[in-house]
């Protein structure tokens, strides 16, 4: 039933994710090649000698440098449509569709889940790949070490130093693809809370507890950050264990949402 | 008058023993205890606001008692019920940019009681393009297409929630058809309105609920000849403002 289930919310989001993931593409292969452009002209002039070529390049670079923001705009406004989607056929009208199914509650929120997470995964690798692209050209031959960067800041520290570089990226990526899972339980979860708690502005109430916990759960994870760092350890030693704790913390809170979403859902929201 | 239960009735396909729904202080269900039996088309007739859209959301799951038990075919809700239960809710509940075809494919893949080729012909009746996406077709379209849904399952329990409410005479006509053309004696109809007058020859027994309580739940047949009287008549009577 899970398989079927799944099937069904892909089929239901591959068409808008396969749009929104061909304009990061667009806007990504633009700024490659729109930093390229660029690089090759900024050996060519100097503003003295060209003032109109140097006006050309700095207005090359600005729209290549929107492009790279599109791309991460385009992964984030893709969430947002997942999780809207999540709500609008759990708790509006379409819920009755949905939840009038012969199916456990379980299943049906893990395949909303693993379909949000399969995309929100390949949105989130495709972006890193694009900017890591980007970066490279600007960083002209360091392509590996633009990737890092990007994968530190995706994982949400500046942890990934330590001294194997293949490493680093190993657990940057793994700490991303779990901060994915973590985002995407969270707002399902919230939205869940949202549904149930709420009498009226569901959707309201739904962002103040995303945005609440998400507050709660950094400030927690700062204190635990402080306490790891006064521990004694080398800085590269204590920001690889912080983020080998966040990954940890971020796989079971994702999964504690999961499991509160499908508890809810089952036993206490109400359609209106 | 409390529940009755019809002679010769078989295991009940609806049990529900003192069934409470409230919403903070407003008890919308108020202690509904009843069974009902297969084969029955039973009338849940009420004003706004007695309580029937709650009742039907119950027992199709959308909604959690806060007291009470409720069995369908002797499961509590959940998937084994769900699969029992045919419902239509008051609202259209598919996605503006699902196509006809694709509604029938979901139901299809999800209910194994559903008749597609009985969809199929009941629709091509009606004159619905399968290919037209939801958001093309006119509310009342939509309204049928998604009756006609629920009525291609050979489920034992049809829940209709106000489905002659809103519509035009000549649309009742045809919902009403297509409800007594699917039933079959081994299902029972909950059907809910407060058009009494409309569904009045179709019924076996009725519900009667004010403020949530139910004030009865007798056979037509009792108010025909006992009170002398019509079932719309009674209702009116009954809750004459």
């Amino acid at each position: 039933m899970l398989g079927k289930l799944f099937v069904h919310e892909m089929r239901a989001l591959v068409k808008p994710a396969g749009i929104m993931l061909g304009v990061m593409l667009l806007a990504g292969v633009i700024g490659i090649v729109g930093f390229t452009t660029a690089d090759v002209m900024s050996d060519g002039f100097t503003y003295s000698s060209s003032p109109l070529a140097s006006n050309g390049y700095i207005m090359l670079f600005m729209v290549t440098a929107f492009c790279g923001f599109v791309v991460w705009a385009g992964a984030v406004a893709l969430f947002v449509f997942i999780v809207m989607r999540f709500y609008r056929t759990m708790f509006t009208d379409e819920g009755y569709l949905t939840l009038t199914l012969p199916v456990p509650t379980g299943a049906l929120v893990a395949a909303k889940f693993l379909a949000a997470y399969l995309i929100m995964a390949v949105a989130a690798l495709l972006a890193i790949a694009l900017h890591s692209g980007m970066l490279g050209v600007l960083d002209s031959g360091g392509s590996m070490a633009a990737t890092t960067m990007i994968l530190s800041l995706l994982s949400g520290t500046f942890g990934i130093m330590s001294n194997s570089e293949v490493a680093s990226v190993a657990l940057g990526t793994l700490s991303m693809l779990v901060g994915i899972g973590y985002n995407v339980a969270l707002a399902f979860g919230s939205l869940t809370l949202g549904a149930w708690w709420a009498r009226r502005h569901k959707v309201a109430a739904a962002v103040g507890v995303y945005v609440g916990i998400s507050w709660l759960l950094s400030l927690v994870f700062s204190i635990v950050s402080v306490i790891v760092a006064m521990g004694g350890m080398s800085a590269v030693g204590a920001l690889g264990v912080i983020t080998i704790l966040q990954t940890l913390l971020n796989a079971a809170i994702a999964v504690g949402f999961i499991l509160l979403t499908s508890y809810l859902v089952r036993a206490k929201v109400d359609l209106s | 008058m409390d529940a009755f239960t019809p002679e010769g009735a078989l295991l009940p396909l609806l049990e529900c023993r003192d069934l409470t729904k409230s919403f903070g202080a407003t008890v919308a269900l108020d202690r509904f205890t009843v069974t009902v039996p297969a084969g029955r088309v039973v009338g849940l007739l009420g004003p706004n606001g007695s309580g029937k859209t709650t009742l039907l959301k119950m027992i199709a799951g959308v909604a959690h008692p806060t007291a009470g038990s409720l069995r369908v075919c002797g499961y509590e809700v959940g998937p084994e019920s769900k699969a029992l239960v045919s419902y239509l809710p008051e609202r259209p509940y598919f996605s503006r940019s699902m196509r006809v075809r694709e509604m029938i494919a979901y139901f299809a893949d999800f209910y194994a009681d559903f008749d597609a080729a009985l969809a199929h012909d009941m629709l091509a009746r009606l004159g619905v393009p399968e290919d037209a996406p939801c958001s093309a077709l006119s509310k009342g379209t939509v309204e049928k297409v998604q009756l006609t849904l629920v009525m291609a399952r050979h489920a034992p329990l049809y829940l209709l929630d106000e489905p002659i409410g809103g519509v035009d005479p000549a649309a009742r006509d045809f919902i009403l058809q297509t409800v007594i053309r699917a039933y079959r004696p081994q299902s029972s109809i909950i059907l809910s309105t407060h058009l009494v007058r409309d569904v009045e020859a179709f019924l076996d027994d009725f519900i009667l609920l004010r403020y949530g309580q139910m004030l009865l739940h007798a056979p037509v047949a009792y108010v025909t000849q006992e009170k002398g009287t019509t079932l719309d008549a009674f209702f009116r009577e009954e809750f004459r403002c």
